[in-house]
């Protein structure tokens, strides 16, 4: 991974994160739910996508947008985009917590993270 | 006082209480201990003081299996043996080393960590090391600017290694010995077979040759074989007169359970933020002591894996690290300079004083014990006649397991504290892959083949390193390691060594 790729990544992450949260966000990086918070200041946007792509490759039953945001969501629903990093976040560590961690791509990630990475990687293709 | 076995006249006979085969860690450690003493020492040692090619020679041997250096590139046949070109990485084995672990066939030493603490103790100053303490609580506060990674206690720990300079005993020890008045040193004195009496039952003298074209005999009431692995092994296979299959081979175990350490690229760490990493940092010459990640014994035991440990380097300058397999193929020390030079250009180039975002996590772990990873004899002769070494060195899946499950738990870890994230490479990322590519090597720690256990049919020393049989033939050196560990086999085969020495004391004692 080039390290101006993920500055260039970890700033935009940071705009984006300024930004209200839409539904209809387009890109990956606007859409927290997509956006692994802490694996994105490490890794670059074709980082992100394998490790997603890989995710998905294990997991068919996943390979669907609509699937992984409804999992992603949980019972986080007021929309808020602070408030879903927020509980992404938690559920990340939780995640590492209790050894639900995945490798894909040679990461060690949360399961919650590969999946942000799969949701990222779907709506980056 | 020394001797050159050239130039005496042929067929000399020797005679002594004691003789010391070999003049590298071991042998030199045993002669030391027995200096002043009311015994005639003698030690023989193959070599020269100085590195010679055609010494070097004696040593080569031909490799199968698993990709391996040139046999005659990671020993040096010369006074000081190995400690000519070793790096000073100096370590403990851990209790849970010496245990018998269900996990790994093989395993369980006849003796204990506990047994081997006071002369651990002793073997740090042979080798100028620091005091006998290897917890990072006891080393923090030495230096508390060496801030130990976040993580789970239960789980990962820092092993610490301390440095000798490193200690060459050729350089350091040459005078002490030279200078005794009862440890006679010969020079250029290979022992090229060993003969026991008639039932094999005791060991009556050696001979010894040289390129000049003599030969003398070596007469002693107790005879220690400190060789280094390869060559303590191949000396006893070569000794078949009155043992058809080898001294000491009656259950065919001499060579066998040749282990390495493997060393090798495994993964990367990243960080959101640069660090140096201090506590896991080394400038080679400078430092005194540093720690790798290990894995606790709970883990190990959990996760049914080897016991290894994690290092880093700044993956900027690891990138342009050809691997050792690759570049330690000469014994010559002007050719390893070279070698090593290279790794210092590429820290160079990746200086950054505000640390690094990301690094390489490179291992060290056991080889698993494995009956068909083993030293045997090849129908080629050396200058001298005897038969050259043959190494097949074999690797097993728990090997690959392990290093793999390391990497996960140190990726579980470092995950838990929000401090990074952690890369596997390619080659451990199907579990179902137990092939090994092409970079992977060992650290030039050769160890086993005449393996330690109270069961002659399983093992070929008792726990006193005596050669189950055989009343006055012991074996000194890593070649009676049950299992290897995770660290450097240096500091653990000195301590060893000096256990052995305080038994044949005792008998040596008694007898008297």
């Amino acid at each position: 991974m080039e390290r101006r790729a993920f500055v260039r990544l970890s700033a935009y992450t940071a705009l984006v994160l300024s930004m209200p949260l839409l539904d209809s966000c387009s890109k990956p990086e606007d859409n927290p739910l997509a956006l692994p918070l802490f694996f994105s200041h490490i890794a670059d946007v074709k980082t992100i996508t394998e490790a997603g792509l890989a995710y998905r490759k294990a997991n068919h039953g996943e390979d669907d947008r609509t699937v992984l945001a409804k999992i992603l969501s949980g019972n986080e629903t007021s929309g808020d985009k602070k408030a879903i990093e927020a509980a992404l976040d938690n559920r990340v560590k939780q995640d590492f917590q209790t050894n639900k961690t995945v490798t894909v791509s040679g990461w060690v990630l949360s399961l919650t993270e590969a999946r942000q990475c799969a949701l990222f990687s779907i709506l980056n293709s | 006082m020394h001797i050159d076995a050239k130039t005496l006249p042929d067929n000399t006979l020797i005679e002594g209480d004691i003789c010391i085969i070999g003049a590298g860690a071991a042998g030199i450690s045993m002669a030391l201990e027995w200096m002043n003493k009311p015994y005639k020492v003698i030690l023989l040692e193959g070599g020269g003081f100085n590195y010679e090619a055609a010494m070097q020679d004696l040593y080569r041997g031909k490799e199968t299996g698993q990709r391996y250096y040139p046999l005659e590139s990671a020993r040096l046949h010369y006074f000081g043996g190995t400690t000519g070109h070793w790096a000073g990485f100096c370590s403990v084995f851990e209790p849970i080393d010496f245990e018998k672990r269900d996990w790994v066939p093989h395993s369980g030493w006849p003796i204990k960590r506990e047994d081997l603490d006071p002369f651990y103790a002793r073997a740090q100053k042979n080798l100028d090391l620091g005091p006998y303490e290897y917890s990072y609580d006891y080393w923090v506060k030495q230096d508390p600017s060496k801030v130990s990674l976040p993580f789970d206690p239960e789980a990962l720990y820092n092993k610490i290694w301390q440095f000798s300079p490193p200690t060459r005993f050729g350089e350091k020890y040459k005078d002490s010995i030279v200078n005794s008045p009862n440890i006679y040193l010969y020079t250029y004195a290979n022992v090229v077979d060993i003969t026991a009496n008639e039932n094999a039952s005791a060991i009556k003298q050696v001979t010894v040759k040289n390129l000049a074209g003599k030969e003398h005999t070596v007469k002693a009431k107790y005879f220690v074989i400190a060789c280094c692995s390869v060559q303590n092994a191949r000396i006893l296979l070569a000794s078949n007169k009155q043992a058809p299959r080898g001294l000491g081979n009656d259950n065919d175990n001499v060579g066998r359970f040749f282990m390495e350490h493997l060393e090798i690229k495994s993964a990367e760490m990243w960080f959101p933020e640069p660090d140096l990493l201090k506590l896991y940092s080394i400038e080679f010459g400078k430092t005194k002591w540093r720690a790798e990640l290990g894995i606790t014994a709970k883990k190990q035991e959990e996760h049914k894996i080897l016991n290894g440990t994690a290092s880093f380097s700044p993956l900027e300058a690891a990138r342009h690290q050809p691997a050792f397999i690759d570049i330690w193929k000469s014994s010559d020390p002007n050719e390893r300079k070279k070698a090593f030079g290279k790794f210092g250009e590429a820290v160079d180039k990746a200086k950054n004083k505000k640390g690094y975002n990301s690094y390489q996590l490179f291992t060290r772990v056991e080889q698993s014990p494995n009956p068909n990873s083993r030293i045997t004899l090849d129908t080629e002769t050396d200058a001298l006649g005897m038969r050259r070494a043959m190494l097949n060195w074999d690797l097993t899946p728990l090997e690959k397991h392990s290093i793999r499950s390391i990497y996960e738990i140190i990726g579980q870890e470092i995950g838990k504290t929000s401090k990074g994230r952690v890369r596997l490479m390619e080659y451990l990322r199907d579990v179902n892959d137990n092939s090994w590519p092409e970079f992977t090597g060992g650290g030039w720690h050769h160890m086993g083949t005449t393996r330690m256990g109270d069961d002659p049919k399983t093992s070929v020393v008792d726990a006193n390193c005596k050669v189950h049989g055989i009343a006055n033939l012991f074996m000194a050196g890593a070649s009676c390691y049950v299992t290897a560990a995770a660290p450097n086999p240096t500091l653990t085969l000195v301590a060893l060594t000096l256990r052995l020495s305080d038994h044949l004391k005792k008998i040596a004692a008694n007898r008297a």
